[in-house]
């Protein structure tokens, strides 16, 4: 008598654990004595940027080879986003409309539902990331994340219309307000969570520590694996006006598996984990679940295009559909498309790309341009 | 299988029935039969380049089943019978990325996506149930990790993977319509490519698991967007 019955649901289960393990079994067999380059320089290492999770830990993608021992590099980011969401926009048949006439008088509570989530937010986020690496031992890296913010109207709104027009996905929304005007107003159950319209400049973030362990390089079969642990410290517990808009006060903290598999010239990462953050109030998800895939496709050593999607669930929490449409337009998972170039010299490193929220979701960033530089000693 | 054991244990004559569906049920394990003799008694060496791409345009079946698919059900207990079959049909198209590392064994990055749509109807016969129509638009974007053994023209493989998948999903009788995706997404994968030159068969088969909880009711019932897979292409190399 077994211990546990096989029945037809578990059938599908039970094969991919055998197909997992004949897999695995396949690839260890080569994997003992091959290893060719299955890290690549890595994907775009480009964080979240959606503004009401600024002030948490998010996932970044990262390559999962680690320094040699000894090696320091610094780089340094910048990101520029540009994020329209209006859940009471007209083409949403919300209940109560925000238009531009509205956002001229100013927004209070009665503009939003009264219960639920609700937000209007139209603004641009310049962030300023440097970020220190250090090879402690031949597999083991440590790292540190500092960054600043600043938060204002920006300039990206009618190149964005535009480009959108000429490829026939304009979102009349954006249209409907008035450009390069910074507001940012985020509520649940008629109680604002964010309210401001005053820009602000150089906040920083709370510093990120971060560990990252290359379990084993590959081979021909096995793909380069990773773990990485990230820890959020904040500055202050409490960080007032206007830099809780960049810091939530609290402790974060995330886990992640950064895969990695060479296939002739091409690369495929696969990167994904968890982000635990420390919420007050219930007022968002205090768990996102993160996932990349990527192609890298490699021009020579020193330079790689990159593809790579990355999806995440929701910060904010599910709430029943039929009572608040606009809750359900917010809680939905985000997926962003990532496209950009990697450049990685003997010392120095270059990066450039931009971000697109492809699935038009209420909870993402519209794009984001980005560069980063990099030095290695 | 049923139609199969029926065509050929029957003493009597043939019904035209089944006399009509024997070729068509024998013609997959023919085919497999004679693409596998094919592969087998190939020279040792694969016809497959070191490096090679290939573009696949697949057309499968999908059961829908697997992950407590639980939205059927509950349909069916409100809304009567379900009146078409549980599978999907669906259209793909997939790009590999594939290395041979060894004489014997290969690796490949597949990339692939595919979709479908079906409405579905519930209907109660003895009209106590009030009937209603689902539709279902699935889409998906996946990617698989692949081990090849190289046996001559024959390239038989597993795979495990990831990806996205979306739906579009909508209900008749109390109107309402959504977008969504699920939250978690793996699939796994075996099969074979039968190469011819630079054209190729793909014969695959696994599950694809992706439950999404519909929130557009209150007791969140689960659908299956995915379930058991099989799918046949015709690729091309370069």
């Amino acid at each position: 008598m077994l211990p546990f019955q096989i029945g037809p649901r578990a059938l599908p289960r039970c094969r991919a654990i055998v197909l997992a393990a004949l897999w695995l079994a396949l690839a260890a067999g080569r994997a003992l004595w091959a290893a060719p380059d299955n890290g690549g320089l890595g994907p775009l290492s480009l964080r979240n940027q959606f503004p009401p999770s600024l002030g948490y830990l998010n996932f970044t993608p990262e390559a999962p080879r680690t320094l040699p021992a000894g090696d320091l590099r610094l780089t340094y980011q910048l990101a520029v986003a540009n994020t329209f969401i209006n859940t009471q926009a007209p083409s949403k048949n919300s209940t109560t409309v925000i238009d531009k006439a509205a956002v001229l008088a100013g927004l209070d509570e009665s503009d939003f539902p009264a219960m639920g989530y609700g937000a209007y937010i139209d603004l641009e986020t310049t962030r300023h990331a440097f970020a220190l690496r250090y090879g402690l031992f031949e597999q083991l890296e440590l790292g540190l994340d500092m960054a600043w913010i600043s938060l204002g109207g920006g300039g990206l709104d009618a190149g964005i219309e535009s480009f959108e027009s000429s490829i026939g996905a304009l979102n009349k929304d954006r249209t409907r307000v008035p450009r390069n005007r910074f507001d940012f107003y985020l509520i649940r159950d008629g109680k604002f969570l964010v309210h401001t319209s005053r820009a602000a400049d150089l906040l920083p973030q709370d510093p990120v520590l971060q560990v990252k362990w290359n379990w084993g390089d590959g081979g021909d079969l096995l793909p380069m694996v990773t773990l990485k642990g990230t820890y959020k410290a904040p500055l202050l517990s409490d960080p007032g006006s206007p830099r809780n808009l960049v810091s939530s006060g609290g402790i974060d903290y995330g886990y992640y598996l950064l895969l990695a598999k060479r296939i002739g010239s091409v690369i495929g990462h696969l990167q994904f984990g968890a982000t635990q953050l420390q919420i007050d109030g219930g007022s968002f998800n205090a768990v996102l679940e993160h996932k990349l895939f990527g192609l890298e496709f490699r021009s020579d050593d020193s330079n790689s295009w990159v593809f790579q999607v990355v999806t995440q669930s929701s910060l904010f929490e599910a709430a029943d559909f039929v009572s608040n449409q606009g809750d359900f337009l917010l809680s939905r998972p985000t997926d962003v498309l990532v496209l950009g170039h990697k450049y990685q010299g003997r010392h120095g490193s270059f990066d450039v790309g931009f971000a697109e929220d492809f699935n038009q979701n209420q909870n993402e960033t519209d794009i984001i341009l980005f560069v980063e530089l990099g030095w290695t000693w | 299988m049923d139609l199969v054991n029926r065509a050929h244990t029957s003493s009597g004559p043939r019904t035209p029935a089944a006399r009509r569906a024997w070729p068509r049920a024998a013609a997959l394990p023919a085919a497999l039969a004679l693409l596998l003799a094919a592969g087998l008694l190939a020279p040792p060496r694969a016809q497959a380049t070191t490096t090679s791409y290939f573009v696949t345009l697949k057309s499968g079946v999908m059961t829908g089943e697997g992950s407590g698919d639980t939205l059927f059900r509950v349909k069916q207990a409100e809304n009567g019978t379900l009146r078409e079959s549980r599978e999907v049909s669906t259209q793909g198209l997939e790009l590999d990325f594939y290395t041979a590392s060894t004489d014997l064994f290969g690796m490949g990055l597949a990339l692939e996506t595919h979709q479908y749509a079906k409405s579905f109807t519930f209907s109660d016969a003895a009209g106590a149930l009030p009937g209603d129509r689902v539709n279902i638009e699935g889409r998906t974007l996946l990617y698989t990790l692949r081990a090849y053994l190289r046996l001559g023209l024959l390239l038989p493989f597993v795979g495990l993977g990831s990806g996205n998948y979306y739906v579009k999903y909508a209900e008749s009788l109390n109107p309402v319509s959504f977008i969504d995706s699920a939250p978690q997404v793996w699939t796994t994968r075996y099969g074979f490519r039968m190469l011819f030159g630079r054209f190729g068969l793909l014969a695959e088969q696994g599950q694809i698991m992706a439950p999404l909880a519909v929130r557009s009711r209150a007791d969140r019932p689960t659908l299956e967007l995915g379930g058991r897979y099989t799918a046949f292409g015709l690729s091309y190399s370069f």
